[in-house]
């Protein structure tokens, strides 16, 4: 069925500033970024559909959760023409509306070694990015460390942990929630479980 | 997206919209009064557009070349839903004139609209494109060079 709802107010400048927080989100891992907030359809955050409308295309290949509505697949495909598909291995993006029923990392796309960048990326949406376990973070884009808390699953961080070990393979996530988009590359480490290890030692 | 064969009254307006002059478009949609609301769902934006053509028009299909496409798509809201929309695909780069021809799809889509949009707008814009396809044809007809072959009686 035809969407009934628009897209970017201003298509050019919404999606630069969007992009630019989706990159600032990537390059300073665990800080939050702010994106231009477009009405979403019901289902999607607005930080999320801003993310969806800058990154798709009619050249990528989206896998959708089960259990999103209707609405956000007619209003993907009428803005940005993108394809769809049920496997989420061959995505080019994956949108996840609820992180408590979703597939495991492994589940996805993670690249080849000649080719990492062919990997699914993730778009993670969020009642918030706050409340969670506290965990800390490493790597490029980060000082020293930096403490997040997002609430995932417990086992989503054990996961994490040992999809960093196969770098440069992984995937890389925003996780989204209201306007706002925080960023996990696949070169962010974690620090949280090693410390419990030495402290149970 | 309309498609031809299921509904060929919308395929045919559309293609007289999307040919008409825009001068005249928007003299006869003056004519119609004040216009109901309604918001751009997509705004008019251009892009290329590849231009497939089948040699004779029963062979294979091949690439013609680019040309240059603005579309827009505009939405009616109703009180009783659904919205109706509105889409417009013109050739060249002209944002107004696809907003405008959305529009008036949107229009002849509409039950209080449709009547008004039909006589004041579609009739003129049809008799306009029929009177310049006449002189054109009689313009070309007045340098017709017929070729005749003469038997030459060799056999």
């Amino acid at each position: 069925m035809l969407t009934q709802l628009p897209g970017f107010t201003d298509p050019v400048h919404d999606s630069q500033q969007t992009f630019r927080a989706l990159l600032d989100a990537l390059a300073q891992p665990g800080l939050c970024q702010t994106t231009v907030a477009v009405a979403p359809p019901a289902g999607l955050t607005p930080s999320c559909a801003a993310a969806a409308l800058t990154l798709l295309d009619l050249e990528t290949t989206v896998w959708l959760q089960p259990g999103l509505p209707q609405a956000v697949s007619d209003w993907l495909l009428f803005h940005t023409g993108c394809q769809f598909t049920e496997a989420p291995q061959a995505a080019d993006f994956a949108l996840i509306g609820q992180m408590a029923t979703a597939p495991p990392l492994t589940a996805f796309g993670w690249g080849s070694p000649e080719y990492p960048e062919a990997s699914t990326s993730l778009l993670v949406q969020l009642p918030t990015l706050q409340g969670g376990r506290s965990t800390t973070l490493q790597g490029p884009g980060i000082l020293a460390e930096r403490a997040i808390a997002l609430p995932v699953p417990d086992d989503f961080w054990a996961q994490w942990q040992a999809m960093t070990s196969r770098y440069p393979l992984g995937v890389d996530s925003w996780w989204l929630s209201g306007d706002q988009v925080l960023g996990l590359p696949r070169t962010t480490r974690l620090q949280t479980l090693e410390v419990e290890e030495e402290m149970s030692a | 997206m309309v498609n031809s064969a299921a509904s060929p009254a919308r395929a045919a307006w559309m293609a007289t919209l999307a040919k008409a002059p825009l001068a005249l478009l928007e003299e006869c949609l003056q004519t119609l009064g004040p216009l109901p609301n309604y918001q751009l769902l997509r705004p008019p934006e251009t892009g290329l557009t590849m231009v497939r053509g089948r040699s004779e028009g029963t062979g294979d299909p091949f690439n013609l070349g680019e040309m240059t496409l603005t579309r827009c798509v505009v939405q009616i809201v109703q009180s009783d839903p659904p919205a109706i929309a509105g889409f417009g695909y013109v050739a060249g780069r002209s944002h107004r004139h696809a907003e405008l021809a959305a529009l008036c799809d949107a229009l002849l889509q509409h039950d209080n609209w449709a009547a008004g949009v039909h006589a004041q707008v579609l009739a003129p814009l049809q008799a306009a494109a029929q009177t310049q396809q006449a002189a054109a044809a009689a313009q070309t007809e007045a340098t017709r060079v017929n070729f005749f072959t003469l038997k030459r009686g060799e056999s």
